[in-house]
């Protein structure tokens, strides 16, 4: 069985570092550049799991969509793991008041980042 | 008694006979019962004459006590023959005859013997024996007596019972002969029955006064003899040749010889100034000399009285005191009186104590103890704890050791019960230390010390010299309270001096009409007037100016006219005169003396320099003030009671909140309406003492608050310090987003860094993937680089400003085509067309005006991946300086992007395919604010993009010469 991941990052180089991290495991990936666009995918896909950076242009940053996510009746079991490189307490107080289940600081290891996954996915 | 039995008999026994013998034994019956009763009369007056009984008796016991006393046979003449006459008074009394035989022959024996009686055998040694037989037979005869007068009385009245009867049966008789004659025989009967029961009683009653007498006398005569013999005064009875017939055991006792030995002796012999009365005279009082038995005189008082017996002249009676005592205490007084009267005048006394006057005192009064006493007198002083022996007089055995323990037991009692009491050591009243005796001294309740003295043993203290010693002890007392006074006194009489002679202020008293009276050194400093030129003369001519002169006479007037006047009690400011004709200003103040007449003392102080100084203050006052209206920062003042005073206008217009609202607010108050205008929070990293108030205009301000405190550390309040730290705080949060948004740029390319090397360390991958993973980390760590590379340049700017640059006119030609280089490629067509005047001018930083151009230059190819031509055209502006513009025909910028482009960071490429910092805009704008100039960006998607770069002629003074002058010969 394979799960359906979604990445959103606006930078290329960053949905490339998850998209290859996740190579190779039980996973298909599908990408957005910002929020407006990861929440979109969202609601269209029901993805296995998302994956945010919390800084992208536009309207709806990390915990926008995060929150977004976990308010809609249909996606607010998908767990949600935020990738940013704020690390201030406020910050991950905010990914927490958002709903987010894991929250990875840049940089970040890609072991552990498939870590988190497999063990929000329960695989 | 058995005749009127009979009587009684034989009248009742005939009732049957006839009238007549009933008449003729009533007349008999009458006969005998009158004759019974005359006799009951007879008896009943001659029982009076009892009295002669007790006269005897009383005369006995007179003679006895006389005779038991040890009187003298011619004392005993008088009493003797009066007993005598009275013992043959009783022995002829009627009632004599009714005694018992045996009784009334003893009672003759007596009286017979005494008869024969001498006052020299009574007055001998077996007189009181002789005195007491007669006594004794006098009382028995006078029991005997008062018996046979109680029969006599028991008779009458059976007598008298007897006649009743009889007179009831006569009654009955009479009834039926003859009425009348019965009636006037019953009448006369009643009556003399009448007759006899009153005498009966006053025959009793008779007795009754005698028994009281009886007592009476006994008792007076008892005090008599006590008083007499216990009184403290002498008595002393003399007889008409003036000799003594009796005395007290106190006469003789003041005589110093027995009582029995003066009886009968001449009085003046004890008494030789006593005055030789001659015939009966008043009671007089006469102070005279007693000659006593060893030789000794002393001083009585006499009162005397004369008495006379039985009209002959007799001697006097009188009563002696002994004023010895009394004497010698009223000259003891004298003395002391003299010496605390004028303890310094006395000629006799050497002057012992030195200068020191309580020494003197104490040493006289020592002195006077000692004449008083006879033994040696101390004074003790305490010394701390302990007490030490500090003068003397009389003999050196004072200082033995013994002595001075119980003069310090003394003392110390004393000190324990400071009252007056004088206390005796009670311990040495045996000792061989003698006797001594203690006064302590207090003053104010404090024991100061104490006067001793001291008498060898056997000679013990009296309770007058105990009185003298306490009256000693009160002199010495007052003596020391009145020199502890006088010091007082003295010292504040020579502090008042010290005080007006180092007075800083002058002071300058004058009486009511102007003339000075004293006028102390600070006077004289101040005036420039010697004291001695001062004195008597008037103020008005020496230190008042004219001007003042007439209100100054005014107000003398008023004062010595009694009215109030405005100057007394208060401070006034006014010109005084100096002795150079020099007005100045001074202080004044006057008060009255309590004096008469009264005076006026005056206090003058220069106040010159407090004119000046406070004419600087309203100086600073006034600056103050401006400072406080003018600052732009907001200041909100605070009065000591915490409630606003002020408010400058500065802070009304910062917060918008108006003056007239806020005084009299407090602190609390304040901050209610701070934060209705204020945002939600309190700032972050502002501190604490940061506000934001968001009316009328967005303010960030910093509060400090000072509390205010007078030069004694009173409160005056405090002031709230508002500053507009809106800029600062702006700057502050813009760092703090930047530094930020810089970490967040920096932690991107090292995730990139970081995973894919993880990605390729932990992964076995094909070499395509690896060398494209290798690629991306390529790059992203050369832009870490630029990006460094950036941040260190744009701090650099902002931290040194413009210090770094080095600002000169200069040709920009060379520069533009310096810049443009990096961006020509040899190989291809040129894309880059320079449009550059050789000859124009621009006052700029040479290196970093290429910086800001190759910037820009950067950006119009890197957005420009098609191709396409990036014009540089550089010209002269008509409001003067250059302008540079960078035109491109790239990709342009949609206005969203185009409005943020100069924010750090930002990037309008956020595929990751067009390297760059998101820095370079923000050092451009750096170097152009740096420049003093401007840049401005137009841009449509599409179209292309257009920077312009605007540097400004250099401002320059005056007297510079102009850039074009100086590079004239450069082409």
């Amino acid at each position: 069985m394979t799960y359906s991941i979604l990445i959103a990052d606006d930078h290329a180089d960053l949905r490339k570092l998850i998209r290859m991290t996740l190579l190779g495991g039980p996973f298909t990936v599908t990408e957005a550049e910002d929020g407006a666009q990861a929440l979109a995918a969202a609601r269209a896909q029901r993805p296995d799991l998302i994956i945010l950076d919390v800084m992208m242009p536009g309207v709806l940053d990390g915990y926008g969509v995060c929150a977004a996510v976990k308010a809609d009746p249909g996606l607010q079991d998908v767990p949600v793991v935020l990738v940013t490189a704020r690390a201030q307490r406020a910050d991950l107080l905010a990914g927490q008041q958002a709903g987010a289940d894991a929250y990875l600081v840049k940089p970040f290891s890609p072991t552990e980042l498939l870590e988190r996954v497999t063990a929000l996915l329960g695989t | 008694m058995g005749r009127h039995a009979t009587a009684r008999s034989a009248w009742a026994t005939p009732l049957s006979l006839a009238l007549g013998v009933t008449l003729l034994l009533t007349a008999l019956g009458f006969s005998a019962t009158f004759r019974s009763l005359n006799r009951v009369a007879t008896l009943s007056g001659e029982s009076i004459t009892g009295w002669s009984f007790s006269e005897f008796v009383r005369q006995a016991a007179e003679v006895t006590v006389l005779v038991g006393r040890g009187a003298s046979a011619p004392q005993l003449e008088t009493p003797l023959a009066i007993l005598q006459s009275k013992g043959q008074v009783a022995a002829d009394e009627p009632l004599v005859d009714q005694l018992p035989p045996q009784r009334r022959a003893a009672l003759r024996a007596a009286v017979e013997d005494l008869q024969r009686l001498t006052p020299a055998q009574l007055s001998s040694p077996a007189g009181p024996a002789r005195m007491e037989r007669v006594t004794a037979g006098a009382l028995d005869t006078y029991g005997a007596a008062l018996q046979a007068l109680n029969a006599q009385r028991s008779g009458i009245a059976a007598n008298l019972r007897a006649a009743e009867r009889a007179l009831t049966g006569l009654g009955l008789l009479l009834l039926g002969v003859s009425a009348v004659t019965v009636w006037l025989l019953l009448r006369g009967a009643a009556r003399a029955l009448h007759a006899e029961v009153g005498r009966t009683r006053a025959a009793e009653q008779a007795r009754a006064a005698l028994e009281a007498a009886q007592v009476a006398a006994q008792r007076d005569r008892d005090f008599a003899v006590q008083l007499t013999e216990t009184m403290g005064e002498g008595l002393m009875v003399t007889d008409a040749r003036g000799h003594f017939t009796y005395v007290n055991p106190a006469f003789a006792a003041l005589v110093g010889r027995p009582a029995a030995a003066l009886i009968g002796e001449a009085a003046a012999r004890a008494l030789p100034d006593l005055p030789r009365t001659d015939g009966p005279s008043a009671r007089h009082v006469t102070e005279l000399t007693l000659r006593r038995a060893d030789g000794q005189d002393r001083q009585v008082l006499m009162t005397a009285v004369p008495w006379a017996q039985e009209g002959q002249r007799g001697g006097q009676i009188a009563v002696l005191t002994d004023l010895t005592d009394l004497k010698r205490a009223q000259a003891r007084l004298r003395a002391l009186y003299d010496v605390a009267a004028a303890p310094d005048l006395d000629p006799a006394a050497p002057d012992p104590g030195g200068s020191d006057p309580w020494r003197r005192t104490v040493t006289r009064l020592l002195h006077l103890g000692h004449a008083a006493f006879g033994g040696a007198g101390a004074y003790a002083a305490p010394s701390g704890e302990a007490w030490h022996l500090a003068w003397q007089v009389g003999p050196d055995h004072a200082r033995t050791p013994a002595v001075h323990a119980a003069l310090l037991t003394g003392a110390v009692q004393a000190a324990r019960d400071p009252g007056p009491a004088s206390a005796r050591a009670a311990d040495s009243q045996a000792g061989p230390a003698g006797h001594v005796i203690a006064a302590p001294i207090c003053v104010g309740g404090a024991v100061v010390g104490a006067l001793t003295f001291h008498r060898a043993p056997g000679l013990p203290f009296t309770a007058a010299d105990e009185d003298y010693l306490r009256l000693i002890g009160q002199w010495a007392q007052t003596q020391a309270e009145r020199q502890q006074a006088d010091a007082l006194l003295r010292g504040s009489e020579a502090r008042l001096k010290a005080i007006i002679g180092s007075s800083l202020d002058a002071i300058i008293t004058g009486d009511a009409w102007g003339v000075i009276t004293e006028f102390n050194p600070a006077a004289e400093r101040l005036f420039g007037v010697a004291r001695g030129h001062a004195l008597g003369r008037r103020m008005v001519d020496l230190i008042v100016p004219e001007g003042l002169q007439p209100a100054h006479e005014r107000g003398l007037a008023r004062i010595r006219a009694g009215e109030p006047h405005r100057i007394l009690g208060q401070r006034l400011e006014l010109l005084a005169r100096r002795a150079d004709g020099q007005d100045f200003p001074v202080e004044l103040s006057v008060a009255r003396l309590p004096t008469e007449p009264p005076s006026y003392a005056g206090f003058l102080r220069d106040i010159t320099e407090r004119r000046a100084a406070e004419a600087k203050l309203r100086d600073r006052t006034v600056q103050l003030d401006s400072v406080f209206k003018v600052s732009p920062d907001g200041f909100v003042t605070f009065g000591p009671d915490g409630r606003i005073t002020e408010v400058n206008p500065a802070f009304e217009g910062l917060t918008g909140l108006s003056g007239a609202r806020l005084v009299g607010l407090d602190a609390p108050g304040l901050e209610v309406l701070l934060t209705e205008r204020s945002g939600a929070a309190p700032l972050a990293g502002l501190g604490g003492d940061a506000l934001e108030v968001t009316r009328p205009a967005r303010r960030v301000l910093k509060r400090t608050t000072r509390v205010m405190q007078g030069g004694a550390g009173e409160g005056l309040g405090s002031v709230m310090y508002f500053r507009d730290i809106t800029p600062e705080a702006d700057v502050s949060l813009m760092k703090s987003e930047f530094l930020s948004t810089a970490a967040h740029e920096l932690r991107t390319p090292m995730t990139s860094i970081y995973g894919f090397t993880e990605l390729l360390l932990t992964r076995s991958l094909d070499p395509d993937t690896t060398r494209d993973l290798l690629d991306t980390i390529y790059r992203q760590a050369g832009r870490l680089i630029t990006l460094l590379g950036d941040l260190l340049d744009l701090s650099r700017i902002e931290a040194r400003d413009r210090q770094d640059f080095d600002f000169r006119t200069q040709p920009l030609a060379p520069l533009v085509r310096s810049a443009a280089r990096a961006f020509t490629l040899p190989v291809d067509v040129p894309r880059l067309h320079l449009h550059v005047p050789e000859d124009l001018h621009g006052h700029v930083d040479a290196d970093k005006f290429q910086q800001a151009l190759g910037n820009l230059l950067s950006n119009a190819f890197k957005y420009s991946p098609q191709g396409g031509a990036v014009h540089v055209q550089v010209s002269a502006a008509p409001q003067g300086g250059v302008t540079v513009q960078v035109r491109d025909q790239g990709l342009g910028l949609t206005p969203e992007q185009s409005a943020r482009v100069f924010e750090r960071f930002y990037r309008a490429d956020t595929s990751g395919h067009i390297p760059g910092t998101g820095l370079g805009l923000s050092l451009v704008q750096e170097i152009m604010r740096c420049h003093g100039g401007e840049v401005a960006l137009t841009s449509e998607t599409g179209q292309g993009t257009t920077v312009t770069l605007h540097f400004p002629a250099p401002a320059l003074p005056p007297d510079t010469p102009l850039p074009h002058s100086t590079q004239a010969g450069i082409p």
